[in-house]
């Protein structure tokens, strides 16, 4: 009841704020994310904690060994290969799963109505369990599977797919099936918030497909790409456990994760080396987004700055227009 | 306020509460939460004390639990049965100390008994009799004399047993179940000179007359009469089961798990069926018709002779679980009590005689099958006691382990107030990978089990780790066999990991034939040296066939898994020092397993043959399985060399040839590892354990005289006195079997621990080995191969 009237109070635009008013907003705002904080610092922020410290620490957790661990760590040629393996997979998949999953939304999109059922059908991988997901991979690319049974009668040559480099390929093939449906409900609900008017417009001053994608659909469909690339990205890590379900705890050198990894230092009791992998990651993850910050920062600064260039050249020439002539 | 701003607060509210409802539940404990052994009785029965509960101490804990304890008889009394309850509610039971037949009474439910000797003890033959006691004190029982058997019954009411004739039709009994006052069902067999349809042929002395004809013997169960006079009732085929004694011509058929229910009108009686999908309890009435009263009764394979009923009617049996209760007309079998800290619980037990008393007791005769010493228990509901004792300690294991499970025995016998949880991982149905994850988390995070049994774990990793605490004081470790132990004595004398088993791989020969084998490749010339093997296993006749000593094969193996599996118990601490790979040693392994299968053509062996055992044992000694590696050296002769893993030093004695006997000679099997010998129940303790104290109790009784005796089919005892008296035991087997080396000494040659490969390691040279059988690869290749495939796994322990 309090709650409801402070936030009646405070939408109430155009008056003043009464005192103290902000603070009774800063409590409310605390008040309703409490909850979710503390369940946040219980199960990841304590936890990183406790990893960031094992990390310079024996398996323990006892005795401070300095750097050590993450200097292991970086001489392990498993961890090079897994960390490798990784990088590849995140960055040949999720672009992949993000440029499929819009191509397949473009579609539906463009299908209207008729595209409906399509929507329910490409979400059907994820109703799938990953058990089953399992056996239709040991189904179809097992060395006497349906696909090298149709290889066969095709005249070629078998592929060993769970034993040679095509294993990374099964799994990215594995990932954008189950993935694509999802990304494409996501980039259908940007879709969806693109106003009418401004196709309408563009279709009046003649603009091409290619105009209209690139001027109008892409720009607003930028919101909805930020959220379809995190997911995605987090759903990249839960390829692990078809791979492991599969191909065990030693899977073909293409296809050996991180996860691969640092569940045998797991069962091997390398805690130090496991909570110094994950540290790494972590660095090379905020590395990685720093970077991108960076990156957008640039733009931003380089896109004000041309559109102060701009406004300066209009007025200039403005000015030039308006001067007297002598 | 509108009605539905109401209601939406109102299931906010709702919500709110069941929010914090589950918040709080998450934090509490189980109320039911015991330790396994000390578990509240299954269901509340009218009649029955385990429905009891102490109210005085109800605020506080639960109180009650079932204790065991040994019926306190004279030492050398050997009791003939479980005590039969009487009409009058008194127990009676009859035993003998090899002179005199005593009746033993008791009127406190088994809780003290007045010894009273009987006026026929002249009668007792030379084995013990066979005895049925009825509830008015009638008793019926046999002698046997001289190999005659004599049948004599002592009626209510009189102490002068009267002989009594065998009725046409029955000239042996082997089992006796009185269902009534004037009611017996006997179990036997006639003997004829022809063969009989469903009979069997006797050899030897049993099998012939005075005249030296042959004799047929066919079962026979019939109700009779107690005086055995008139036949009530011909069981066409109730024989639930049959047994083979070692040396003895005669198969015995007998009824499975009998009890006479006598809450039936008439005559009735249990008994228990085993079909192919399970057990099935039946009853029997007057008219001979057996109905099933209940399908697939659990755990009932060890029941056939521990059976009872009560008045009421409900059947009562035996397992190693504890005792379950069919409640008549009932469909569900209850576990009435847990015999996980109880005698009962311990495998190579095998009960000999149950029965209940009207206040809820139990007896049980129970028997050691190495030993075949019988002791009868009395298991009784205590209300004084606490439902669960105060000191929980909890043992994990990831398979089960009976020396883990006598172990827990004797800690409860020693220490009442230690109550002891045992976690055997696998058998809860998780993956090892998954129970390996949870304890190492458990233990990583400062809790976990508090001892643990690190068979099938890297032991010298949770070492290494510092998760192992120093129990050198707990265990006294000057007792044990010094070759044994050392491997695993720190070089301050401090102790993390001990086996409390061992085994040795023992290869054996004719006489002077072992010898000169002593390496891999000594035993590879000498197989080679012999015919090959030809492709048969134990489906085939040829498998039987006994050969003359030159036509010999070398060495029984059916698959390429069998061949390395029996190269690694020598040679896997020389492949894997727990850090690199020696590729020298997986040539030697799979330079043997190529150049064996090559000569043998184990190409065109069958992928799945049919794996042969047997078990034997008798005479006091303890048991002994032989498979293929032994059974074709041994009971086929067909095999030069035999193989097989010494548990228990009657293997020594069971290894000979049945035909054409030359004496046996074994070593310890050759290969990279000298002395090669296989630890097992590798114990250790928690390091952030807070029992340490009672994890220590519970190791001494691990290593302790009266554990380490038991023989639980797991491995030889690593106490010098177990060990010395294990040897004793079974001497006799040992000489009979023509072993005429010295056993202490071939103990003393053991040196080297061998643990089983990491399964990464053994999956990458089963491959090998089977590339190699089938000749697809060259052992350069498959050398390679074994490394490629190793690769990450060698990569990740950098």
């Amino acid at each position: 009841m309090r709650l409801h009237s402070i936030f009646r109070k405070s939408s109430r635009a155009g008056r003043p704020p009464r005192p103290g008013q902000k603070a009774v907003n800063r409590l409310a705002v605390f008040c309703f994310l409490a909850p979710s904080m503390a369940g946040v610092a219980t199960f990841y922020c304590i936890p990183f904690l406790d990893v960031l410290r094992r990390s310079v620490a024996d398996t323990l957790g006892q005795t401070f060994v300095g750097l050590a661990n993450c200097r292991a760590v970086l001489q392990n040629g498993a961890f090079r290969l897994a960390a490798k393996n990784t990088a590849r997979f995140l960055a040949t998949c999720i672009p992949l799963l993000l440029l499929c999953s819009l191509l397949l939304a473009l579609l539906v999109h463009a299908a209207g109505p008729r595209g409906k059922p399509y929507q329910t059908t490409f979400l059907l991988p994820m109703a799938i369990p990953v058990a089953s997901i399992v056996l239709l991979w040991r189904v179809l690319f097992a060395s006497h599977g349906l696909c090298n049974r149709v290889l066969t009668s095709l005249g070629a040559t078998p592929v060993d797919f769970m034993g040679t480099g095509a294993a990374f390929w099964v799994l990215i093939a594995t990932y954008l099936w189950k993935n694509s449906g999802y990304d494409m409900v996501l980039w259908l609900a940007g879709l969806g918030r693109i106003p009418q008017q401004q196709y309408e417009a563009a279709a009046v001053d003649g603009a091409g497909t290619w105009q209209v994608f690139w001027h109008i659909t892409w720009p607003g469909l930028r919101p909805a790409f930020c959220l379809a690339a995190l997911l995605s990205l987090i759903n990249s890590f839960k390829v692990f456990r078809e791979a492991y379900l599969v191909a065990g705890q030693y899977p073909h050198e293409s296809i050996y994760l991180l996860q691969h990894l640092f569940n045998n230092w797991f069962l091997s009791l390398e805690l130090g080396r496991m909570s110094a992998g994950a540290t790494l990651m972590v660095v090379a993850g905020l590395g990685l987004a720093g970077g991108a910050w960076l990156v957008q920062c640039c733009a931003k600064y380089g896109a004000r700055k041309a559109q102060t260039r701009g406004i300066r050249r209009q007025k200039a020439e403005r000015q030039g227009e308006n001067a007297p002539q002598k | 306020m509108k009605f539905v701003q109401m209601a939406r607060r109102v299931g906010a509210a709702a919500l709110a509460a069941a929010l914090l409802a589950t918040a709080v539940g998450c934090g509490s404990k189980t109320a039911g939460s015991t330790p396994q052994g000390a578990a509240a009785p299954a269901k509340t029965a009218e009649d029955d004390p385990s429905a009891a509960t102490s109210t005085g101490n109800t605020a506080t804990s639960p109180m009650g639990r079932w204790v065991e304890e040994k019926v306190a008889l004279d030492e050398n009394i050997t009791p003939y049965g479980a005590p039969q309850p009487m009409d009058d509610g008194s127990l009676v039971l009859y035993g003998e100390d090899g002179k005199t037949i005593y009746r033993y009474i008791s009127q406190d439910d088994g809780a003290s008994w007045l010894q009273t000797p009987t006026n026929w003890a002249d009668l007792a033959g030379d084995i013990p009799p066979l005895m049925a006691t009825a509830p008015d004190g009638a008793v019926l029982f046999n002698t046997y004399e001289q190999g005659g058997m004599r049948t004599y019954l002592k009626e209510a009411g009189s102490d002068t047993p009267t002989e009594l004739t065998l009725p046409e039709g029955l000239d042996s009994i082997n089992q006796m179940t009185i269902l009534d006052p004037d009611t017996v069902l006997i179990s036997g067999s006639t003997k004829s000179s022809e063969r009989p349809a469903n009979g069997m042929e006797a050899e030897g002395d049993a099998g012939t007359d005075a005249e030296g004809n042959p004799v047929y013997y066919s079962p026979v169960c019939a109700v009779y009469d107690l005086h055995l006079q008139n036949k009530r009732l011909d069981l066409t085929n109730p024989l639930g089961g049959s047994v083979s004694f070692y040396n003895s011509p005669v198969s015995i058929d007998f009824v499975s798990g009998p009890a006479a229910d006598r809450s039936a009108a008439g005559w009735q009686f249990y008994q228990i069926t085993y079909t192919e999908s399970g057990a099935a309890l039946q009853t029997v009435d007057e008219t001979g018709t057996a109905q099933t009263v209940f399908e697939n009764l659990p755990s009932a394979r060890d029941a056939a002779f521990g059976a009872a009923a009560d008045k009421d009617g409900s059947y009562y049996y035996f397992s190693p679980d504890g005792i379950y209760r069919v409640a008549k007309g009932g469909s569900l079998a209850e576990l009435v009590f847990e015999a996980t800290t109880f005698q009962m619980g311990v495998s190579g037990v095998l009960c000999r005689g149950l029965s209940h008393s009207e206040n809820g007791s139990f007896f049980a005769l129970l028997a050691n099958m190495g030993t075949n010493e019988a002791t009868l228990y009395r298991y009784y509901y205590d209300e004084t006691l606490p439902a669960a004792p105060a000191d929980g300690l909890v043992v994990w294991s990831l398979e089960d382990n009976q020396t883990v499970r006598a172990a827990i025995v004797q800690l409860a016998a020693e220490h009442p107030e230690i109550g002891v949880e045992y976690q055997a991982a696998l058998a809860s149905g998780v993956t090892k990978t998954d129970a390996i994850s949870t304890l190492n988390a458990e233990l990583l995070a400062g809790s976990g089990p508090d001892v643990l049994i690190l068979d099938g774990l890297d032991y010298k990793a949770y070492q290494q780790k510092g998760l192992l605490a120093d129990y050198s004081a707990s265990v006294d470790t000057a007792a044990l066999l010094p070759n044994i132990v050392a491997p695993f004595l720190g070089s301050d004398g401090s102790v993390t990991v001990l086996p409390a088993r061992f085994s040795v791989p023992m290869v054996y020969s004719d006489n002077g034939e072992t010898a000169q084998l002593n390496s891999l490749a000594a035993l590879q010339a000498a197989i080679l040296a012999c015919p090959p093997r030809p492709a048969m296993d134990s489906e085939d006749h040829a498998y039987y066939e006994n050969r003359a000593p030159g036509q010999r094969y070398g060495m029984s193996f059916l698959t390429a898994a069998d061949l390395l599996d029996f190269t690694l118990q020598s040679a896997a601490p020389a492949i894997w020092d727990g850090s690199s790979l020696n590729t020298d040693a997986v040539r030697e392994v799979l330079g043997f397993v190529q150049g064996v299968a090559n000569y043998y053509g184990m190409k065109d062996y069958k992928k799945e043959p049919q794996i042969n055992g047997v078990s034997g044992g008798g005479e006091g000694s303890d048991a002994v399985t032989q498979w293929d590696g032994g059974y074709e050296y041994g009971l086929t002769g067909g095999a030069a060399y035999g193989r097989g893993v010494l548990q228990t030093p009657a293997f020594l004695g069971d290894i000979r040839r049945t035909q054409g006997d030359a004496g046996t000679v074994a070593v310890v099997q050759p290969g990279p590892t000298a002395g090669a010998y296989l630890p097992g129940t590798l114990a250790a303790v928690n390091a952030s354990s807070q029992k340490q104290e009672q994890a220590g109790a519970f190791l001494s009784a691990l290593f302790s005289e009266t554990v380490q005796e038991l023989y639980q089919e797991d491995g030889c005892p690593v106490r010098q006195t177990a060990l010395a008296a294990s040897i004793a035991r079974n001497q006799s087997a040992i000489t009979k079997g023509g072993y005429t080396g010295d056993v202490q000494a071939l103990f003393a040659t053991l040196q080297t621990p061998v643990l089983p490969l990491d399964e990464e390691i053994h999956a990458a040279l089963l491959q090998a080995a089977n590339a190699l059988v089938d000749g697809t690869k060259t052992l350069d290749d498959a050398v390679t191969e074994v490394q490629n495939a190793l690769t990450l796994y060698l990569s990740e322990k950098q």
